[in-house]
């Protein structure tokens, strides 16, 4: 029971590892950019939620949206400012600059936030547990797997159903050619960016929630995000969930056999799949 | 400088010839400041802290004792006979060792200060070692005298030659640990995790940390590893914890990991009788931090208003400077309160003790000599058995929750202390179990 217990925590955390991916997934699937500042963004949108709860007296997992909807804008500015002007056959140029981005961000970070760890302080519920078939769950672990899966399904439906969807699935397949039928692919690519970045988002308020946070928090999650998205496949969403739970619940268990063993046994797993599957789960499938 | 002078087209005749005439008047300077201390008759301290960054806690009382020794020396300090004006130089360290040997170098280097004092457990690395070359007396305290004599190569036998701390020590702080779980009624299983730094590693150490001991007195130890720096889930520690059932947990984490981890445990369940942890119970907003839940955590405590000892300065006794503090900030006293003010009585008798301020040789005498009650206890340098440094006593604290009404929501007393580690140091609180009232 006590395992079982532990593999459940793994999928609790690794929805999580999840959200980290389905961004780094997104930005890299339509617009083709591979973003070294994801894990800047995801503890920015982190501090953004904290300060906001420290001003809006409504419960923190209420402020969730709003801080979507910020870094929405964010994302979507930067892609249309910034990223765009660097866009095209060659992917150094949108690195190094995310790359150069995630420097300035970080230390702006510090400059502003500081550098002690901080997180949104949940009030009780920190603290509540629940039963649940014998096993015993934090109830805000479940809280946090719940609404991302929920954000994995409405994105899926968002892709699939809606026609910006359809246009940002067109533009990630073929970036020229859907300018035929009438498609800006610029704008197409600031969407992409600016849903990609509100879904790290919502990762970073939860992470601040359950655990902390500091300015230099972003490189271990970029990690992990890359982790998740080469694992899934590069671009794939449902990829994305299975990477992310895949590497939560590898991490756990890791740590239940070897208590300092950090990230060994994600990192092995990860190893695995690349040398097996080098396009990843959902590339194998093809 | 290059790109400079070839912009401007010089030749390379004309380049050594001007860097010869800048070369020979920097030389020049170097004798003249020289020439000018010799009659400038202000003591400098040099006094570095971590007024900002993770460990800016520990110093939030260091400006204040800086004003409170200002006011103090506002007439000067005499030594040999001459009242001679006191300037305190304090610089920031920023939480950073690196940071910390910049700023101790200017001090000792720029400023030549008289002494360098240190509360911050990293200036001895670098600051202490330029101390050391230039022959400038740097006691520095609020640390572990096991890391510092062994930072840079030395052995309790050789010492340092400029360089001095008076401090507990990591044995004694883990056979303290150990001691008071001994009195508990338990079934002497302890699950411990630490965090994977530098003091987590010297908590944590298999061969003279807390683990050694507990193994030593016969408890079973849990082992939940280092924890690394960004954990997001202790989901796993826990479920061993519970597994073995134990009714301690121990060890090291920063409060921030704390609210993480002991959130997590009580959502799974966990129901330890005693938490006993280094770190995230030294201030009194970590424990606020924790609401209701904060009630009988337990950790080490160095200074606290009950000890028994009073200032060399002022002659406040512990309480009376903790009073003072309270009613100047507002705040509740934390632990390094103590230790900055006996700092201060520490740099001040070693000057005193010496013929005039200029004289090293006999500032450092005076710390080697020194033999001093101040407000955290004796700091015996003289009789010590470990050269550069003076042990100071360390004992276990537990919080309670204050009734409503009172000024601040927990108190710390002393609940256990090791006659021979801590002999004047007497527990004024007994220890209650976790859910006990």
């Amino acid at each position: 029971m006590a395992w079982l217990e532990t593999i459940v925590n793994g999928l609790l955390v690794g929805s999580l590892y999840a959200l980290f991916g389905l961004g780094a997934a997104l930005t890299f699937g339509v617009a083709k950019i591979v973003n070294v500042a994801h894990g800047e963004f995801i503890v920015l949108s982190g501090f953004i939620g904290i300060m906001l709860v420290g001003i809006i007296p409504i419960h923190p997992l209420l402020l969730v949206p709003l801080v979507i909807v910020i870094v929405f804008a964010i994302g979507f500015i930067l892609q249309m400012t910034l990223l765009n002007r660097v866009v095209g056959k060659d992917p150094i140029p949108p690195m190094l600059l995310t790359f150069g981005l995630s420097i300035v961000l970080k230390n702006a970070m510090v400059e502003v936030f500081g550098a002690t760890p901080r997180s949104i302080n949940m009030g009780g519920l920190r603290f509540k547990g629940m039963e649940v078939f014998g096993m015993t769950l934090g109830v805000l672990p479940v809280i946090i797997f719940v609404i991302s899966v929920s954000l994995f399904v409405a994105l899926h439906f968002f892709l699939k159903y809606t026609r910006v969807g359809r246009t940002l699935r067109a533009t990630g397949d073929e970036a020229q050619f859907v300018q035929l039928f009438g498609v800006n692919y610029r704008r197409a690519f600031g969407v992409a960016t600016a849903l990609a970045l509100s879904m790290s988002a919502a990762a970073g308020m939860m992470l601040a929630m359950r655990s902390t946070i500091t300015p230099f928090t972003g490189g271990d999650r970029l990690l992990i995000a890359f982790e998740v998205v080469i694992i899934g496949g590069l671009g794939s969403m449902w990829g994305a969930l299975i990477g992310g739970l895949i590497l939560g619940v590898t991490h756990l268990v890791g740590l239940r056999i070897d208590p300092n063993s950090g990230l060994l046994y994600p990192d092995i797993v990860f190893f695995i799949i690349l040398t097996i599957m080098p396009r990843g789960i959902s590339g194998w499938r093809q | 400088m290059t790109d400079d002078t070839q912009k401007r087209g010089l030749s390379r005749r004309q380049l050594i010839q001007s860097s010869a005439l800048v070369g020979g008047s920097a030389a020049l300077n170097l004798f003249a400041p020289n020439i000018v201390r010799a009659a400038e008759t202000t003591i400098k301290i040099g006094y570095i802290t971590s007024l900002s960054g993770p460990r800016a806690t520990f110093s939030e009382p260091a400006q204040y004792t800086v004003d409170t020794m200002k006011a103090l020396l506002r007439d000067g300090l005499e030594i040999g006979g001459t009242k001679y004006p006191v300037e305190i130089l304090m610089r920031d360290q920023q939480s950073s060792p690196t940071r910390a040997g910049e700023v101790g170098r200017d001090l000792i280097l720029q400023d030549q200060v008289d002494i360098l004092l240190a509360d911050d457990g990293d200036s001895h690395f670098a600051a202490g070692e330029i101390a050391d070359q230039k022959g400038v007396p740097f006691v520095s305290t609020i640390n572990q005298w096991e890391p510092f004599i062994e930072a840079r190569n030395s052995t309790p036998e050789k010492g340092y030659p400029w360089s001095f701390m008076f401090t507990f020590g990591a044995t004694d702080i883990a056979k303290t640990y150990v001691g008071l779980w001994e009195t508990l009624p338990t079934n002497k299983k302890v699950g411990v995790l630490f965090l994977d730094i530098p003091p987590g590693h010297a908590f944590g150490d298999q061969q003279r940390g807390i683990p050694f001991f507990l193994k030593q007195k016969g408890f079973d130890v849990v082992d939940g590893g280092f924890v690394r720096f960004d954990s997001d889930d202790f989901s796993s520690q826990i479920a061993m914890f519970k597994e073995a059932k134990c009714d301690i947990i121990a060890g090291f984490l920063l409060d921030p990991h704390f609210q993480t981890f002991w959130g997590q445990s009580l959502q799974a369940g966990l129901s330890p009788k005693a938490v006993t942890f280094a770190g995230p119970f030294l201030f009194p907003t970590s424990l606020a931090a924790l609401g209701d839940m904060g009630d009988g955590m337990s950790g080490e405590v160095w200074w606290t208003p009950d000890v028994p000892f009073k200032s060399s300065l002022t002659g406040q006794t512990a309480r009376e400077v903790a009073t003072a503090w309270e009613t100047a900030t507002g705040a509740q006293w934390t632990q390094p309160l103590g230790y900055m003010h006996a700092l201060y009585e520490v740099g001040l008798a070693a000057l005193k003790h010496a013929k005039d301020p200029r004289d090293k040789e006999g500032i450092r005498e005076g710390i080697r000599q020194m033999a001093l009650d101040t407000v955290v206890g004796p700091v015996n340098f003289r009789d010590s058995k470990i050269k550069s440094v003076a042990v100071t006593e360390v004992a276990m604290g537990q919080w309670s929750k204050t009734p409503e009404g009172s000024k601040f929501p927990y108190e710390l007393g002393i609940v256990y202390a090791d006659p021979q580690i801590a002999p004047n140091l007497k527990p004024n609180a007994k220890m209650r179990l976790l859910g006990q009232s």
